[in-house]
């Protein structure tokens, strides 16, 4: 049960400092956070983190402190890593290494296993590590975290059970921000690709370089027009790819000649170039057509690729106003050609980055349309809606895998008159499913779906689809896509940017769950906190106002009391019982553990004393019916147990008669002779034990006395040394201060225990009830008889004197219990003189003398030995070695109200009241 | 005391103790306790249903029996003791060394 008790304290400490946590979803942060707050609470030589990077599959080395090494990883493959796949327990390094010795001196053990222990055990050695714990998410293990030595200790089961609360409180944390990271860096990734993409298009603009090229061209050949003819790479079609000088008629001219826009190399079958000087020299077009066109001198050379295929031409003219062409600008031209060709060769390559960019810039386009969404339905939503609207397919619908079994239609694009609700696919039994089991694409016309038997695609009226599964980095499928791409099912489908987009998507998804997920849970926390927050101090609330209830008026007696819980509410209590018989009944107490707990039992506590306190007279009673109580309503738990001191004030008698449970001995300052008496008494705290043992005492109290009950939390404040306040501290200053009225004292008191501390905040509730017996008047006592022995040191003498005593005793019709008690302490006082005072030496004599009065039966017994020492007693009564003379002193102690040895210890006195 | 009776019932021995146990009445049952162990009982039950008193030597001499009783493998156990005599167990502290029952027939039959 105590175990139980650590648990759930160590369990308590695990969610606060989990709540604790104040930094950003970041990955860094949360695990530093995380092995600090590990470190502070077990001294350890080293720890660190191990992270599983889903990109290289690999567990790096994130976090650690006094860690010698700075870059670290471990493969998947690695016995240290395989481990966790199998397993969720942490390894121990000191088990491993006793059952290596073990396995290594059998005979007949596996040699697999042998070799494995030994891997794990270089592994952990190798890293520095005592306990590796694993963090989980869904099955899968998301990180290690391996703990050094403990400073100058071993660990403990407590240290152990710590860890594995953190694994787990942890875990969620640190995956999530995994995968925000992840989504950062990937959207970081392609934010960059794109932006590159636009520098290099505006460096490589084949548009621009080719007009460039034909303007020079144009310059260099100092022709006032130009054609460039190129072969489309799809149909080996000609055609004019560039055209310049032209006016808006001669375009028209132009367009009406196929011939001009054939490729003059390959129609006329040569490869050198062609140079026309003039009309005369010219076979290639009607005359007329060259008017129109205000050519009258025309050069023309191939473009070929490196392959020596034409795969273009240059076409240069001239009007009748210039010059000729000559066979120096056809080598002009030829290396023009060249130029031209490289330009080419750079567009093609330009054309299949554009491609490239277009589709980088597509997804870059879904992501940040995506990221801008909070929700995930709008986010599922807004990924349906990026197939039809941006990429221009029919319909969409989005899937998302549940229950290990189903894939569920959470949002569609266009698809009008089908309910979604109703889509909910077995994975087993359709190509949905199939796409998402196998984790790729499928592309399919629904003709084909023989082998399914759950056929609800078709019912939506699809002809042909793309399945396409959203997958994680780390490959585990979320959902699929299913988007269909009409009547055509030859229909090209860019299957890359379609991958890129869902991956993309899946990402998001994800991570807006778990956003959603942490939300809700956040929601809850924060809702609950709010609502615990308001019953506590709803609780407080009525705890104080049942403590702080009005203080009982007398003439006689001066109260003070003040309580301070270190929590909203605390589990010390004090209550006053005004009793049938006019006499005011007091207890103090302090119940196990703090807050809410202690509270409830606390309260219970206080209303039991209420009740009994009121039912029964004496103060025994009272404890073993409460003790009895506890025991039933607490089922003798050793976790909740109540200590307790109980007295009732007598003010016409002038006396206290009290009773005590395990409480801390209550401070009686005696004002007549300026000293101070603890009020202990026998009796173990209630709740746990079927006898508790209370023994009710008295003690005599006159004008100007002061009782000061308390609890533990004062007197366990602990200054800078870790020192205890004590009661003998507390007792001294009521000492001092005792002439101060009780509201002044209690503040005094508490301010000292402040200062004692260092600080107003306590470590553990407080409590004080002062009395101040102000105006008691004096109580007369009358002598019954006086007691005056003188007893010879023989057993026979010794018998006689007792059996005398008791019968005279026996008059005074005292109840038979208290009777015992005195029987038994007037016994054990002579016997003990008898025995060990006077040593059975029959010279020597025992006195016993005394009186009884109307109140008390006061005794001393007087032997002519040499003493003894109390301080051996209750030396011996710690050993556990006590003989029986011993107990018989302890007994005295119990039974008497007072029992005092003088200096020497020749001197026994002992006291009981008998009112 | 006034009187010691004893009561063997198949291994284990009844002491029956009448009267209240004080002074030297200690050595008689710390004689007899003696006795019964060397005679090759070690099982024995103290009855105190008639007592109402012991002293702290009369503890004594129970748990000198309790621990020469353990000594040769048997137990001293207590039976039909009244709420006084319990009181003084606890009060000297003692009460925790013993087995105590509520009566001599479930004391007897525990062995």
């Amino acid at each position: 049960m105590l175990r139980k008790k650590n648990e759930l304290l160590l369990a308590r400490k695990v969610q606060e400092i989990s709540r604790n946590y104040e930094g950003q979803i970041d990955i860094r942060q949360i695990l530093l956070y995380l092995i600090t707050c590990i470190s502070r609470n077990i001294d350890l030589e080293n720890i660190l983190f191990l992270l599983h990077n889903l990109n290289s599959e690999e567990f790096e080395l994130k976090e650690s402190i006094k860690f010698k090494k700075r870059f670290l990883s471990f493969s998947k493959n690695e016995a240290f890593i395989q481990y966790f796949f199998n397993k969720k327990e942490p390894l121990i390094l000191k088990n491993l290494q006793v059952a290596y010795e073990k396995l290594s001196r059998s005979s007949d053990a596996k040699e697999t296993k042998v070799s494995l222990l030994a891997a794990l055990i270089a592994s952990l050695e190798e890293i520095q590590t005592e306990i590796a714990v694993p963090f989980y998410v869904d099955n899968e293990c998301i990180g290690i975290l391996c703990v050094g030595k403990k400073v100058g200790k071993v660990f403990s089961s407590d240290d152990l059970f710590f860890l594995n609360e953190m694994a787990i409180e942890f875990s969620q944390k640190i995956y999530f921000a995994m995968r925000y990271e992840e989504a950062l860096t990937k959207e970081k990734e392609i934010t960059s690709l794109y932006e590159v993409g636009k520098v290099i298009s505006s460096l490589f603009d084949f548009n621009k370089t080719f007009d460039i090229i034909v303007r020079n061209a144009s310059i260099i050949l100092k022709a006032p027009k130009i054609v460039v003819l190129l072969k489309d790479d799809s149909d080996n079609v000609f055609s004019i790819k560039k055209e310049f000088g032209f006016t808006e008629f001669q375009l028209a001219r132009i367009d009406e000649t196929p011939k001009f826009r054939e490729c003059l190399q390959l129609s006329n079958d040569v490869s050198e170039g062609i140079l026309v000087k003039s009309y005369e020299d010219n076979v290639f077009f009607v005359q007329s057509f060259l008017q129109d066109l205000g050519v009258y001198s025309m050069l023309s050379v191939p473009l070929y690729d490196d392959d020596l295929n034409i795969i273009g031409e240059l076409r240069a003219m001239r009007p009748i106003t210039q010059v000729c062409f000559t066979r120096r600008d056809l080598g002009i031209a030829s290396s023009l050609a060249n130029n031209i060709v490289l330009a080419l060769n750079n567009s093609k390559r330009y054309q299949k980055s554009e491609e490239h960019l277009i589709e980088l810039s597509t997804v870059y386009n879904v992501i940040k349309s995506l990221t801008s969404e909070f929700e995930l339905e709008r986010i599922m939503e807004r990924i349906c809606s990026i197939f039809t609207e941006e990429l221009n397919f029919t319909r969409s619908i989005l899937y998302m895998y549940e229950d290990n079994r189903y894939l569920v239609a959470k949002a569609a694009s266009r698809l009008d008159d089908v309910s979604i609700e109703s889509l909910k696919l077995d994975i087993s039994r359709t190509i949905e499913g199939k796409a998402l089991i196998e984790g790729r694409i499928i592309q399919m016309s629904v003709n084909d779906l023989d082998d399914y038997h759950d056929k609800s695609i078709v019912n939506i009226g699809m002809n042909n689809f793309v399945a396409i599964p959203l997958l994680l980095s780390s490959k585990k499928a979320i959902g699929v896509l299913v988007i269909d791409i009409g009547q055509d099912s030859t229909k090209q489908t860019n299957i890359r940017l379609l991958t890129a987009i869902a991956n993309q998507s899946a990402v998001i998804l994800e991570n807006a769950r778990l956003y959603k997920k942490s939300e809700e849970l956040n929601k809850q926390l924060r809702i609950e906190q709010s609502r615990t927050a308001k019953e506590l101090q709803m609780a407080r609330y009525i705890q104080q106002g049942m403590l702080s209830a009005d203080l009982p008026k007398t003439e006689a007696v001066k109260i003070a009391a003040k309580n301070i819980p270190c929590r909203s509410v605390g589990g010390d209590f004090y209550n006053f019982i005004e009793r049938p018989d006019n006499k005011l009944g007091i207890v103090i107490g302090d119940v196990s553990g703090k807050g809410i707990p202690a509270a409830l039992l606390m309260t219970m506590t206080n209303s039991i004393f209420s009740e009994y306190g009121q039912r029964y007279l004496s103060t025994e009673e009272v404890l073993n019916h409460t003790n009895f109580a506890l025991q039933h309503y607490l089922s003798k738990s050793p976790i909740f147990y109540v200590t307790a001191f109980y007295g009732v004030i007598d003010i016409e008698k002038n006396i206290i008669r009290y009773c005590k449970a395990g409480h801390n001995p209550p401070i009686l300052y005696k004002q007549e002779t300026n000293e101070i008496l603890f009020l202990d008494g026998e009796g173990t705290y209630l709740g746990t034990f079927d006898e508790g043992g209370y023994i009710e005492k008295n003690v005599v109290v006159s004008k100007g006395d002061k009782l000061v009950m308390y609890t533990d939390g004062i007197t366990e404040v602990r200054n800078e040394e870790k020192k205890m306040f004590t009661k003998e501290r507390l007792a001294n200053l009521v000492k001092e201060h005792h002439s101060l009225p009780v509201d002044k004292l209690l503040k005094i008191l508490i301010r000292e225990s402040e200062i004692y501390g260092g600080s107003t905040e306590f470590a553990d509730d407080i409590t004080l009830v002062i009395i101040d017996f102000d105006k008691l008047d004096p109580v007369e006592e009358k002598i019954i008889y006086k007691v005056d022995y003188k007893i010879k040191s023989t057993l026979e003498d010794v018998k006689v004197v007792i059996a005398e005593f008791l019968k005279k005793l026996q008059k005074l019709e005292i109840n038979k219990r208290l009777f015992n008690h005195i029987r038994l302490a007037l016994s054990e006082a002579l016997m003990n003189a008898f025995e060990h005072g006077n040593k059975k030496n029959k010279e020597k004599f025992v006195y016993l003398k005394g009186k009884v009065t109307d109140m008390k039966i006061e005794l001393s017994v007087i032997d002519e030995g040499l003493g003894f020492d109390i301080k051996g007693l209750q030396f011996y009564e710690n050993q556990q070695e006590i003989n029986h003379r011993g107990r018989g002193i302890m007994a005295m102690m119990a039974c008497m109200d007072s029992v005092k040895f003088s200096e020497k210890g020749n001197i026994l006195t002992f006291t009981k009241y008998i009112i | 005391m006034k009187q010691l009776i004893k009561e063997k019932k198949g291994e284990v021995v009844i002491f029956k103790i009448d009267g209240d146990v004080e002074f030297d009445d200690s050595i008689q049952l710390n004689e007899t306790f003696s006795q019964t162990i060397a005679e090759g009982s070690s099982k024995i039950v103290i009855d105190l249903g008639e007592c109402n008193y012991i002293d702290s030597s009369g503890l004594g001499a129970l748990v000198e029996g309790l621990k020469s009783t353990q000594k040769a493998n048997g137990d001293l156990r207590l039976a039909g003791l009244n709420e006084d005599f319990k009181e003084i167990l606890m009060m000297t502290r003692i009460i925790k060394y013993f087995q105590i029952f509520d009566n001599t027939e479930s004391a007897v039959s525990s062995f």
